[in-house]
């Protein structure tokens, strides 16, 4: 059963509270390109890993879905089921891929644009490790508003803070960003 | 402080286009989805129901509107305060007014009262002062003057009414006659005896 491209979020979930198969797989298609992408920034453009840890989130989102108890959108749940996974890898140092080695490949490859985009690469590199280094707390919520594009109330709501202490966080994590950027230049 | 602006950052943080995900993710996904996939119908219902800060946003609101209502209340109650002081003043300022002012008739009346101030043995005591409070309808004001040579003084253009006499006179215990009805058909006279103090002379016996 295919669901309408536009069928709303919530009409989804009433679908699959019902226990519509076809809304599960109507909501991977609605959300799998966004996490792969979110995964993908974290993991430094490792897209095998990224698309290795999208499969994990979806199978603990499964697994996890009698607890969803709809404090936030189905899809912010699922932005901290995939920041989670990630989080879980990276605690186990011998699967981390190491930055440089991305770099390096971009780099080995003979584009001609290879200098831009080893440019591009080494600076998309630096902002990940100084996101990464960030206390959880602001980390997180950076990830969530700037990569998973997640909107300030429903970062709140999945939190359980108000929307002013999230843009607290985020203007301290942008200030510890620019530090920490200006120390690595 | 930093050189570089979080609003830079900010623009390093924002991301391009998305990557594309690799053929086959989404099958291979879906693939794993549980037959028995099921989500809780209230968690649906509750989705945007919760509001992060929203109690304490209540709570806050309930402050403000509690504390605007007791301003409210307080400016109230102390304005009928001021309104009732108020409204007490002049009630009280006309009362006082009205008793010391004299009625629109007095010294305006036709009638006269003659008082006679003597001693014990009937003579007529001069210099006595005499006092006349009108006590129907009451008032606060009164009218003075002293007898003459005969212990006589007269009391004229008064309204008709009830008055009060009272004598005084050094050396004598001062004295004071009841309600003394003054009308119009004549004019009223009355005595007033003063009884000298004890261990003075009698006014007139000379002393050394």
């Amino acid at each position: 059963m295919t669901m309408p491209a536009k069928v709303e979020e919530r009409e989804l979930l009433l679908a699959l509270a019902r226990g519509d198969r076809g809304a599960a797989e109507a909501l991977v298609d609605r959300t799998y390109p966004r996490t792969f992408a979110l995964l993908c920034r974290l993991c430094g453009a490792d897209r095998d890993l990224a698309a290795d840890l999208t499969q994990e989130t979806y199978r603990r989102t499964w697994a996890a879905l009698p607890g969803f108890d709809g404090r936030s959108l189905f899809s912010t749940w699922l932005y901290r089921i995939a920041y989670n996974t990630f989080l879980n890898h990276v605690r186990r140092p011998h699967r981390l891929v190491p930055l440089e080695d991305e770099v390096a490949v971009a780099a080995r490859d003979g584009d001609p644009a290879a200098d831009d985009r080893l440019v591009a690469g080494e600076a998309d590199a630096r902002v990940q490790r100084a996101v990464l280094a960030l206390p959880e707390e602001l980390r997180a919520t950076v990830v969530a508003r700037f990569w998973a594009e997640v909107p300030v109330a429903e970062i709140a709501a999945a939190d359980g803070i108000s929307a002013v202490a999230v843009h607290a966080r985020l203007r301290k994590a942008l200030a510890r960003l620019a530090t920490a950027l200006e120390e690595g230049s | 402080m930093s050189m570089i602006s979080d609003r830079r950052v900010a623009r390093l943080l924002t991301p391009g286009a998305d990557p594309r995900p690799p053929v086959g993710l989404a099958s291979r996904i879906k693939d794993e989805i549980p037959a028995d996939v099921r989500l809780d119908p209230d968690a649906v219902a509750r989705i945007g129901a919760y509001r992060p800060g929203a109690h304490r946003r209540f709570v806050g609101e309930f402050v403000l509107l509690a504390a605007m209502l007791l301003v409210v209340v307080g400016l109230g109650v102390w304005g009928l305060k001021v309104v009732r002081d108020h409204e007490d003043a002049t009630r009280h300022a006309r009362a006082v007014d009205a008793l010391l002012e004299p009625t629109d008739d007095w010294g305006r009346g036709r009638a006269s009262l003659t008082v006679t101030v003597h001693d014990e043995r009937g003579i007529g005591l001069p210099g006595a002062r005499v006092v006349l409070h009108r006590l129907e309808p009451p008032s606060l004001a009164s009218r003075r003057a002293e007898t003459v040579r005969d212990g006589r003084v007269r009391f004229l253009d008064l309204p008709p009414g009830g008055y009060r006499v009272s004598a005084e006179l050094p050396g004598f215990a001062p004295a004071t006659l009841g309600t003394i009805r003054v009308t119009e058909e004549r004019g009223s006279e009355v005595p007033l005896e003063l009884r000298l103090l004890a261990g003075l002379p009698p006014q007139g016996t000379e002393t050394r």
